[in-house]
């Protein structure tokens, strides 16, 4: 045990325990990044009132989602083609 | 009722629905209003065709009272929830 802490005194031992602590940093980062949902959160959540928005329609005129109060509505944010 | 919300501007929304003749409103969120209220922006950095942000695909189904019953969000952010996901949620609210 003691020779291990005067392996640690030398520049080789100071390096290795750089090189240690860096590896333990980057595992860590790595794994809260690859935790990390890929998305924003959400200004919204389930359980909330959604809020209300008008915009053009391709059919002509401005839809807001308030005029389907009384009907289930699925909202679907996309991109790219059908 | 499905509201389809994209930032493609009117003439390609116009487009879109009328190529498959999409039965429900398609609409056109160049301005980014409702991306912005309920924040959907994509962390991609791709760009849209006028420089602005594209939507992370995002599924919100609302019941009759104006409640959120359901969000879906595919960690890829082109990608949708199928329709029987789709279908399946809906029939809970009956």
């Amino acid at each position: 045990m003691k020779m291990s802490w005067r392996f640690l005194e030398t520049s080789i031992g100071k390096a290795a325990l750089g090189a240690g602590i860096a590896a333990v940093g980057l595992l860590t980062f790595a794994a809260v990044a690859s935790t990390a949902p890929p998305y924003l959160p959400l200004n919204v959540h389930v359980g909330e009132k959604a809020p209300d928005f008008a915009l053009a329609s391709a059919t002509g005129g401005t839809v807001r989602l308030s005029q389907f109060a009384g009907h289930n509505v699925l909202l679907d944010f996309y991109e790219g083609y059908w | 009722m499905i509201l389809a919300v994209s930032t493609d501007p009117l003439e390609k929304a116009r487009w879109s629905q009328s190529k498959i003749q999409i039965p429900f409103p398609v609409l056109s969120d160049d301005k980014r209003t409702a991306m912005n209220l309920y924040n959907t922006v994509s962390l991609s950095t791709y760009p849209a065709p006028d420089g602005g942000k594209y939507n992370h695909a995002t599924l919100i189904l609302i019941d009759a009272t104006g409640t959120i019953r359901w969000i879906y969000r595919n960690p890829d952010y082109t990608v949708r929830a199928t329709v029987t996901d789709d279908l399946a949620e809906i029939r809970k609210l009956h």
